[in-house]
C-alpha cells in the first residue's frame, strides 16, 4: 500500500542526508520548476534573492536600467544568476543583513536544509509572503531542533496544501515533487498529524499517479474487522447507534410490535442495545422484527449474524424474527422487499452512514428516499458524517477533508489509552475513507459526505419533515462521551434539533430523525 | 463447629452454676444472614468480605447480594424483568465488575440514577452479543467494546 511511497521518502531522506556531502545534488524542487541550484548554496541562494528584492524595490529606476544592459546566461543556475544580479547592481549589502540571528526567534542550532530549501522555494515562487514566511525567512539555514511540532505540522499543511494546488491546476511535475516532500515531512513528524499526512500523502500520489483502483481491495471480512476495531476505539459509532436507539424507543413507545428497517446491517451491534432497551420496557417488550440490508460481499454472514441476534433476544426474553436482504445497491430496494405488516407493526428506517454512498450516481439517492417514502415508516433515523466532502472543485474538498480528517485522527490520539492494534486498526479504517475522498473520482468515488444542511434540504424535498431528538438523548450521548474518556476534547451539540458529535468544537457526526410529511396519510400504529 | 462459652458463676447458696456468658451465633452456619449482612456492604467492603475465606467468597457470589449494590441507590427501583435480563447476560456480579464499577470509577462526581444505569445495560448487552457473535476474529482475545471502560483514561 505505501510502497511507492516509502521508496521516495528513502531516496529523499537519502538525499537529503547526502545532500550536506555531494555538492552536485541539486535540488528536488526547484529542478521541477525549471531552475537548478546545488542544494549547498541553497541558503546562499536564498540570501541573494532577498538582497536582490531589497535593491530593485527600492531603486527602480537605476535596477531597470542595469537589468537591460546585462547578459545573462542560464537563468535556470540561480546561484549565479543571483549573483551576476547584484554585483551589476553594485549592491553591497549592509553588515547587519549577514547578522545571522536577525531573527530572535530561531535558534542557530542544528543542520537541515529543510528550512533553507523551502526558504528559497518560496522565494522562488512569490516575493512577498505573510508573516509566516517573515519568521523562517532567514539568512542561515537555521531551524528548531528539538520538537517544534507545531512549526513543521503548519510547514507540513502548507505542503499538502501547495500539492493539491497543483493538482488542481494539473501540473502534475510539481504536484509529484511536493508529494514525495510531504512524505518526508510527514514521516519525520510525530503523533496525529503525521499519520495523517502520510495518508493524504499517498493519497494525493495515487491522483498524481492515476492508481486505480483508489485504495487496495480487501477482503470484506478484512473490512468487518476494521470497523469492529473503529467500534471499539472511539465513540462514534457508539453515539450513533445509541442516538438512533433512542429516537426509535420514543417513537415506538406504545407499540406493541416494532419492525426495523436497517439500510446497513455490517455487523449488528446497534441492535442488541435496542432489544435490551425494549426487554426492560414498563409494559413488557414489543416483538422486534429486524430486517437487515447488506451488500453482497457480505452473503452467509448476515444469516449467521440474525442467528446470533435470534440467541440474545431469547436470552433476554424478546420475541425476534429477522430477515436479511441482499443487493448489489441500496437503489436495488423496492417496498414489497420489505413485507411490511403495517396493521401489527411500526415501522422504522435507520441509516447509518448509509446514505451518502449513493450520491456517486445521480438519481440513487432520490429512488431510495421514494423507497423508504413508499413503505410509510414512522420515524427514519439518519447519521451521516458532518462534512462537505463532495464538492465539485478538487482543492475545497481536500481541504475540508484534511481538517476533517485531523480532527478524527487527533481525537484517536488523545482519548482513552487505546490499545495500539485498536488504533492502527481504526486508523487504516479511516484511511481508507481518506484514500477515496481524495483519490477517487466518478462512481469509484463513494465517501461523499454531505454536511446536516445539506441532508436537510435533500430529506425534505424528499418529503420528509425533521423530529427532534429528545433530552434523553442528548444526556444518554452526553455520559457515553463523559466515559470515552479524552478530557473535555469529546462535546454533544443539539443542532435545531439534532444532535452532533464535536471534537474540540469540530462537529463530525451528526444524528437526526425524520418522518414522512404527507399528514393526510393515515398513520397507523 | 460451634463451641458454647461455659463460665461459672457463683451463687448465694455458694455453688456454681454453668451459665453461657456470651450468646454465641456462629455465623457461617447462618448464610442466610451472611447474605443478608453482606447485601448492605458497599463495593469495595464487599470485594473484601469476599476475600475472607473460602466460604465467604462462595457466599458473596450470590447475585442478590450485587443486585442490591448495583440498584441501591437507584430510584424507584427497577422491575422484576429486569433480574432475568440481566441473569440472562450474565449476572449482576459481572454487570457491577465490568460496567458499573468502572463508570463509577471514572466518573466519581455522577449521582447514580436510572440514565447510568440504562446505559450501564446498554454496554453490557452489546458486550454479551460481541462474545456471542465474534467467533475467531483475530484469533487472540475477542474484540469487547468494554474496554475503553478498563483502560486508563484522561479524564479531565
Amino acid at each position: 500500500m505505501k510502497r511507492s511511497h516509502q521508496e521516495t521518502s528513502v531516496e529523499e531522506a537519502h538525499s537529503m542526508g547526502k545532500k550536506l556531502e555531494d555538492d552536485n545534488n541539486m535540488d528536488e524542487f526547484l529542478s521541477a520548476l525549471g531552475y537548478k541550484v546545488r542544494s549547498s548554496d541553497m541558503a546562499d541562494v536564498a540570501q541573494k534573492l532577498e538582497q536582490l528584492e531589497v535593491v530593485l524595490s527600492n531603486d527602480d529606476v537605476l535596477g531597470s536600467n542595469a537589468l537591460n544592459d546585462t547578459v545573462h546566461y542560464n537563468p535556470s543556475d540561480l546561484s549565479s544568476w543571483a549573483e551576476t544580479m547584484l554585483s551589476e547592481l553594485n549592491y553591497y549589502p549592509p553588515s547587519l543583513d549577514l547578522d545571522p540571528t536577525r531573527m530572535c526567534n530561531l535558534t542557530p542550532f542544528s543542520d537541515d536544509n529543510e528550512c533553507s530549501s523551502t526558504n528559497s522555494e518560496n522565494n522562488s515562487k512569490r516575493i512577498r509572503l505573510g508573516p509566516w514566511c517573515d519568521s523562517s525567512e532567514s539568512t542561515r539555514p537555521v531551524v528548531m531542533l528539538g520538537v517544534d511540532s507545531q512549526e513543521t505540522g503548519v510547514r507540513l499543511v502548507q505542503a499538502l496544501v501547495a500539492c493539491a494546488e497543483a493538482v488542481q491546476q494539473e501540473n502534475l511535475i510539481l504536484a509529484d515533487a511536493l508529494v514525495k516532500r510531504v512524505g518526508s515531512l510527514a514521516a519525520s513528524q510525530a503523533g496525529a498529524m503525521g499519520k495523517v499526512a502520510t495518508y493524504f500523502a499517498e493519497a494525493l500520489a495515487r491522483r498524481i499517479y492515476r492508481i486505480r483502483p483508489s485504495s487496495p481491495a480487501v477482503d470484506p471480512s478484512f473490512e468487518e474487522i476494521l470497523q469492529m476495531h473503529f467500534y471499539e476505539s472511539c465513540p462514534y459509532l457508539k453515539f450513533a447507534h445509541f442516538t438512533a436507539n433512542q429516537a426509535i424507543l420514543e417513537a415506538v413507545a406504545t407499540a406493541r410490535g416494532v419492525h426495523v428497517i436497517d439500510l446497513g446491517i455490517n455487523q449488528g451491534m446497534q441492535w442488541p442495545a435496542l432489544m435490551q432497551a425494549m426487554a426492560l420496557r414498563p409494559g413488557g417488550s414489543p416483538s422486534f422484527r429486524l430486517t437487515g440490508v447488506g451488500g453482497p460481499s457480505e452473503g452467509d454472514g448476515i444469516q449467521q449474524l440474525g442467528w446470533k441476534l435470534a440467541q440474545l433476544a431469547q436470552a433476554i426474553g424478546v420475541e425476534f424474527e429477522f430477515k436479511g436482504l441482499t443487493v448489489e445497491s441500496l437503489t436495488d430496494l423496492e417496498p414489497e422487499m420489505f413485507e411490511t405488516r403495517p396493521e401489527s407493526e411500526t415501522l422504522v428506517v435507520n441509516s447509518v452512514f448509509e446514505l451518502h454512498p449513493l450520491l456517486a450516481r445521480p438519481g440513487s439517492i432520490e429512488k431510495l428516499l421514494a423507497t423508504v417514502k413508499a413503505v410509510k415508516p414512522s420515524i427514519v433515523t439518519v447519521v451521516e458524517q458532518e462534512a462537505n466532502h463532495n464538492g465539485v472543485v478538487f482543492l475545497e474538498r481536500f481541504n475540508e477533508a484534511l481538517h476533517y480528517y485531523s480532527s478524527l485522527f487527533d481525537s484517536l490520539e488523545d482519548g482513552v489509552i487505546i490499545p495500539s492494534q485498536d488504533r492502527v486498526m481504526s486508523e487504516v479504517y479511516l484511511g481508507r475513507q481518506i484514500l477515496n475522498v481524495v483519490a477517487a473520482e466518478g462512481t469509484d468515488r463513494i465517501e461523499r459526505h454531505e454536511t446536516l444542511d445539506q441532508w436537510r434540504k435533500r430529506l425534505g424535498s424528499a418529503g420528509f419533515d425533521p423530529v427532534s431528538l429528545g433530552s434523553d438523548a442528548f444526556k444518554q450521548a452526553s455520559l457515553l462521551l463523559a466515559l470515552s474518556g479524552g478530557g473535555d476534547g469529546y462535546r454533544v451539540d443539539e443542532n435545531d434539533g439534532s444532535l452532533m458529535l464535536a471534537w474540540q468544537t469540530k462537529p463530525l457526526i451528526a444524528a437526526s430523525a425524520w418522518k414522512v410529511s404527507d399528514v393526510t396519510a393515515e398513520r397507523r400504529r | 463447629m460451634s463451641e458454647k462459652r461455659i463460665g461459672m458463676v457463683e451463687k448465694s447458696n455458694n455453688k456454681r452454676q454453668r451459665v453461657n456468658l456470651v450468646p454465641t451465633f456462629p455465623i457461617n452456619d447462618h448464610h442466610d444472614v451472611l447474605v443478608e449482612i453482606l447485601r448492605r456492604l458497599d463495593g469495595p467492603s464487599l470485594c473484601s468480605a469476599a476475600c475472607v475465606c473460602r466460604l465467604w467468597s462462595a457466599v458473596a457470589c450470590n447475585d442478590s447480594i450485587w443486585e442490591e449494590l448495583c440498584f441501591r441507590q437507584v430510584s424507584p427501583r427497577p422491575s422484576l424483568s429486569l433480574r432475568s435480563v440481566v441473569s440472562a447476560l450474565g449476572g449482576y456480579r459481572c454487570l457491577y465488575f465490568l460496567c458499573i464499577r468502572p463508570v463509577l470509577a471514572r466518573l466519581p462526581k455522577i449521582i447514580w440514577s436510572r440514565d447510568q444505569l440504562q446505559l450501564s445495560l446498554s454496554l453490557y448487552c452489546v458486550h454479551y452479543y460481541e462474545r456471542l457473535y465474534v467467533g475467531a476474529w483475530l484469533g487472540d482475545a475477542p474484540p469487547s467494546s468494554l474496554m475503553f471502560l478498563r483502560k486508563p483514561v484522561n479524564v479531565v
